[in-house]
């Protein structure tokens, strides 16, 4: 569904540039989940960042559905975000002044009335475990755990092809951090997509496939069934 | 400390040069508006108390003098010895004269039109009979006007030296003079106005030199008058000199090829003898004949009469064979009959129709007449005794630039303003006494005589200057109110002349169409002081309302947009204190750093020292504010229910409500600002005087108005790239999340329109408000309004584009 062909990146500063991704090559299969770890700074976000159409890569290209996403127009770059792709932060980022259920409409209200929004934001949210009365509630008044869900929600709406979380769990508790990935897992089970980045070797445990980004290279680490350690990989 | 401050400033380049930049200007404009608005107050004063004060002070007339349209404007009437009823003895000026505050006290007595001795103009012998056309015109400066018929005279050329042989119509005023050999033709009636004054109150009022009335009448006329007629007092006549009253002479000359031969048979009449000895009912058969005549050759002379028009100087004039002018005649013949005969003429009847001012003529003759006239005295028959004889012994001369044009103290008599048509052509007086524009005197005589013709109350109007005033300060104005009030109290009509300036109005004449008049205004000075005191007083209200607004505002948003800062300070464990002392000492940084530029600045615009105590004191009074505003810290409590509407405006209000305060504050301050001073201008520029104060002041007031649209400008662009930065994050979000850059946009144009729109509508219908108190024109609100938005709207724009270019440097 989205190739990766030969990415790599870097970033200019004053005194040159930093090569941050170097020629890397993926393949992301509909309906698997790619987990990528590393160590902060690393160059995890800036990949995400890619693969979303948010940062053009230095050499090589983004193809989803063998379109190059770069080759394409802003407006249309943006429309293949909201349209086909879901974000996850992790600082969440809901807006502080809308309400739960205003913030998960949020990506689509210039595109459908809100009437028809909210029903289908309803839904969503009591599939993912928000109760009904925090709905009108603003984030404020909700746990990490729940904001997350929130957030994850707002990324469902628009049925995304791919779901993008950039350390979802990074703010959360054990519990949460948990509930999260069962959450995910699943997303995963109704056959979404996704890429999940993680510096957290617990949460690297869950995916189909798992990698690691070390070197400015992405280093496939195994799978979900196999049994790895870091310590291995990175030997 | 220090450096962390220095980063945090660093790391918010634009929006800590935008404070700097307006923290300069609010350092610099405070200063230099206050001294401006000191200079505006000045320089109106200045310019009042050097051309407040005209020629004279106060004008007295008699009671129930002032006719309803001065009433109605507010002003004197150029003319205003009007309708020469007088009303004011000799005895009474005298006492006003004797008053020991007044410096000089003026008398007009208007005695009426006078048509004065007539007098006859020399026609040339020319080598071949000719038959001559005269016809004589005047003008009211657009058209022509024939004052008489067309009269005749047939030359003769077997005439010989003093022996010539003419043919003339003879008309019962031209008997007198008709039987000198001399060839000649009388110039018709015109009339002329006569003053009387007191030769030396005027000569101090006006430095005109009246110094030829000490001339002694000829010993030989006195002597003859006596023998002719002793009972007629001989008075003594000053004409003016340069009396420019239109007078044209049109001569036709046809060359006839006849034969005298053949006329005097027709005549009846010998050989010998002189034409004009046959009869007159003959001499008429015999005119209307040889007009019938074809002509041989037919010139016609164009011949100015103007510069020669000297009505009470009974020398005579002479048509040269070249057909010029020169008062060099061989032989005079005058004509006194008219001699006592005078006419007094009403003031123009001005009429209020649909908001216009309009002039209908009395009689629509050739010139028109635009005023009643009035008879006085009767011609003289025979040898009857005429009441008075007047008698030219000298001449004088206004100084034209005596007259102010900023001020007008209209002399009345002089005729030193110009009235004009609106397509621009200047009017002039015609030569009869219902003339629409009025004759200025043509010659005047001392205020005994004008008694003997006039009455025991010959004087018109007293024009009266004050003793003790050098100039027109607000102390002088006093003194004259109160010398007015006593005078007011004796039963006169009293005017404040000095500190009134011409004003012009329009006026529709019959027969002439538009006309601009200027009028003296009264109170003029006063008025203009006022207004420009209040307006210097609202522009500093109004701009230290505005500043302090600014200051408050702007650090409450800076105070609101370091809450999560300061909340994460505090999580990672600093001391309020150090967090306190953290936000003052940026806060005190861009002061400084601000100060510091100014000065600079200062230095080297050479300001006075007073800007360097100025800005130094807000300076002071800037950072105590700082300490005082940061010591103050409220307890904020999450909100977990959602707000009704308005969310993303409401929850950011911090931010927001104070640059709403800024917009209305802003929008009133442009709104009055640009509306009171155009009407002030609009106002002042209606008299001489205004629009000199308007000229002196308008570069201040542009100042004004500039500055305050440059802090405007500075503080809603910190307001505004302010609040973008709180919600840089809020923005990438919205494109992170698939929003196409038209959506981001518009969603942010369309909250940030919602509140600035509801801001400048709250500071119109404010401003509205406060100018409807001010009592200035509706439609000057109307458009200044629509300034105001206009200007507002550009200055939104920008800030969207500000907007955009944070974003594009972040990107
Ligand atoms: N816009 C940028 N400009 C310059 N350097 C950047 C930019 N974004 C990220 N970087 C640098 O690239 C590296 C990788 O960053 P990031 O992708 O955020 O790492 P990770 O998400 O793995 O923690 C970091 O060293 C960061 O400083
Ligand atoms: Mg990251």
């Amino acid at each position: 569904m989205i190739e990766i062909h030969n990415l790599s990146k870097s970033f200019k500063h004053s005194t040159g540039q930093t090569e941050i991704l170097h020629n890397i090559s993926l393949t992301i299969e509909k309906g698997q989940w790619y987990t990528i770890i590393g160590p902060s700074g690393t160059g995890k976000s800036t990949f995400l960042n890619c693969i979303a159409g948010l940062l053009k890569p230095t050499a090589g290209e983004v193809l989803y559905n063998d379109i190059n996403i770069y080759q394409l127009s802003e407006k249309a770059k943006s429309n293949y975000r909201r349209h086909h792709i879901g974000f996850v932060f992790q600082d969440f980022k809901l807006l502080p002044h809308y309400s739960v259920l205003d913030n998960v409409i949020l990506p689509f209200i210039y595109d459908e009335a809100k009437k028809a929004l909210y029903p289908k934001a309803m839904v969503l949210l009591e599939q993912i475990g928000i109760r009904t009365e925090l709905f009108k509630r603003l984030p404020e008044g909700l746990s990490g755990g729940e904001k997350q869900r929130v957030a994850i929600a707002r990324a469902l709406l628009g049925k995304p092809d791919i779901l993008i979380c950039d350390e979802p769990t990074g703010n959360l508790d054990i519990a949460n951090r948990n509930g999260l990935l069962d959450l995910l897992s699943h997303c995963r089970a109704q056959g979404q997509t996704i890429v999940m980045v993680t510096h957290d070797e617990d949460v690297a445990k869950s995916g189909d496939h798992i990698y690691k980004l070390i070197d400015k290279q992405l280093v496939k680490v195994g799978t979900a069934d196999a049994t790895f350690s870091l310590d291995q990989t990175t030997s | 400390m220090l450096h962390l401050v220095w980063t945090r400033l660093r790391a918010r380049k634009f929006v800590s040069l935008t404070i700097i930049l307006a923290f300069i200007s609010a350092y610099l404009l405070i200063p230099i508006g206050l001294y401006y608005a000191k200079e505006t107050r000045l320089a109106v004063e200045q310019s009042i108390v050097e051309h407040g004060r005209g020629n004279y002070d106060l004008l007295i007339r008699p009671a129930s003098a002032r006719s309803t349209i001065e009433q109605t404007l507010g002003g004197v009437e150029e003319n205003y010895i009007g309708d020469s009823q007088g009303g004011i003895s000799i005895e009474e000026w005298q006492q006003i004269k004797q008053h020991p505050d007044v410096e000089v006290a003026a008398p007009v007595a208007s005695i009426g039109y006078f048509t004065g001795e007539k007098f006859t103009i020399q026609i040339p012998e020319l080598d071949v009979s000719s038959r001559f056309t005269f016809e004589f015109e005047t003008s009211d400066g657009l058209k022509s006007y024939p004052i008489a018929p067309p009269s005749q005279l047939i030359y003769f050329n077997e005439s010989s030296p003093g022996f010539i042989q003419y043919l003339k119509k003879m008309t019962p005023e031209s008997d007198a003079g008709s039987f000198s050999g001399a060839m000649d033709i009388f110039i018709p009636n015109t009339f002329h106005l006569l003053t009387g004054i007191d030769m030396k109150s005027e000569e101090q009022l006006t430095n005109i030199d009246f110094s030829d009335f000490n001339n002694e009448i000829p010993p030989l006329v006195v002597k003859a008058s006596e023998q002719l007629f002793p009972e007629a007092p001989l008075i003594k006549v000053l004409q003016r000199e340069d009396l420019r009253i239109p007078l044209q002479l049109k001569v036709t000359v046809d060359t006839l090829d006849i034969n005298i031969e053949e006329y005097r048979e027709k005549l009846g009449l010998d050989t010998t003898a002189w034409l004009m000895t046959a009869e007159r009912s003959i001499i008429e058969q015999v005119l209307a004949e040889i007009e019938q005549l074809p002509a041989q050759q037919s010139t016609s002379y164009d011949i100015d009469l103007t510069p020669f028009y000297k009505p009470f100087n009974s020398a005579g004039l002479n048509l040269t064979k070249e057909f010029e002018l020169d008062d060099t005649p061989l032989s005079v013949a005058a004509d006194r009959n008219y001699i006592a005969v005078h006419y007094l003429a009403k003031k123009l009847d001005y009429q209020v129709k649909d908001e216009n001012l309009h002039v209908q003529m009395v009689e629509n003759g050739s010139p028109p007449s635009y005023k009643e006239i009035e008879r006085k005295g009767k011609p003289l028959v025979g040898l009857e005794q005429p009441p008075f004889l007047l008698q030219q012994v000298g001449t004088f001369a206004p100084n034209n630039e005596q007259e102010s044009a900023l001020t007008s103290s209209p002399l009345g008599i002089y005729g030193t303003t110009e009235t004009k048509t609106t397509t621009g052509e200047t009017l002039t007086p015609t030569t009869i006494p219902g003339s629409f524009i009025a004759q200025p005197t043509g010659g005047i005589i001392s205020l005994q005589d004008a008694e003997i013709i006039k009455g025991p109350t010959p004087i018109d109007a007293i024009r009266v200057r004050l003793a003790g005033i050098s100039s027109y300060t607000q102390e002088a104005q006093q003194k004259i109110e109160a010398l007015a009030l006593e005078f007011l109290q004796q039963g006169y009509t009293i005017d404040i002349v000095a500190g009134s300036s011409f004003k012009e109005v329009k006026l529709q004449v019959e027969g002439i169409g538009e006309v601009i008049s200027p009028w003296t205004t009264l109170g003029v000075a006063q008025q203009l002081e006022e207004q420009w005191n209040s307006i210097t007083l609202w522009t500093t209200i109004l701009f230290t309302m505005f500043i302090v607004a600014w200051f408050i505002a702007r650090l409450s948003f800076e105070k609101s947009s370091m809450v999560y800062e300061d909340t994460l300070l505090a999580t990672i464990g600093w001391t309020r204190q150090k967090i306190f002392q953290r936000n003052t000492t940026e806060q005190s940084l861009l002061l400084t750093m601000a100060y510091l530029l100014s000065i600079v600045i200062i230095f080297f615009l050479g300001f006075t020292s007073q800007a360097y105590i100025i800005t130094t004191i807000i300076f002071i009074i800037a950072l105590s504010l700082v300490y005082i505003f940061f010591s103050i810290s409220k307890e904020s409590k999450t909100r977990t229910t959602t707000y009704p509407f308005l969310q993303a405006v409401v929850y950011h209000r911090q931010l927001i409500i104070p640059t709403m305060l800024i917009l209305v504050i802003s929008t009133i301050l442009f709104v009055i600002q640009i509306a009171t001073i155009s009407d002030a201008i609009r106002h002042s520029v209606e008299t001489t005087l205004g629009q000199f104060t308007v000229n002196t002041l308008l570069l201040f007031q542009i100042f004004i108005l500039v500055a305050t649209l440059v802090l405007t400008i500075f503080s809603l662009f910190e307001c505004l790239s302010t609040l973008f930065y709180a919600r840089a994050q809020e923005f990438d979000m919205y494109y992170r999340i698939g929003w196409t850059k038209t959506m981001i946009s518009l969603h942010v144009v369309k909250e940030v329109f919602l509140w600035t729109g509801f801001s400048i509508g709250l500071g119109l219908i404010i401003s509205y408000m406060i100018l409807f108190q001010l009592k200035v024109a509706s439609y000057w609100i109307f458009i200044e309004m629509l300034c105001a938005v206009v200007i507002l709207g550009i200055v939104i724009f920008l800030m969207l584009a500000v907007r955009q270019l944070l974003k594009a440097k972040r990107d």
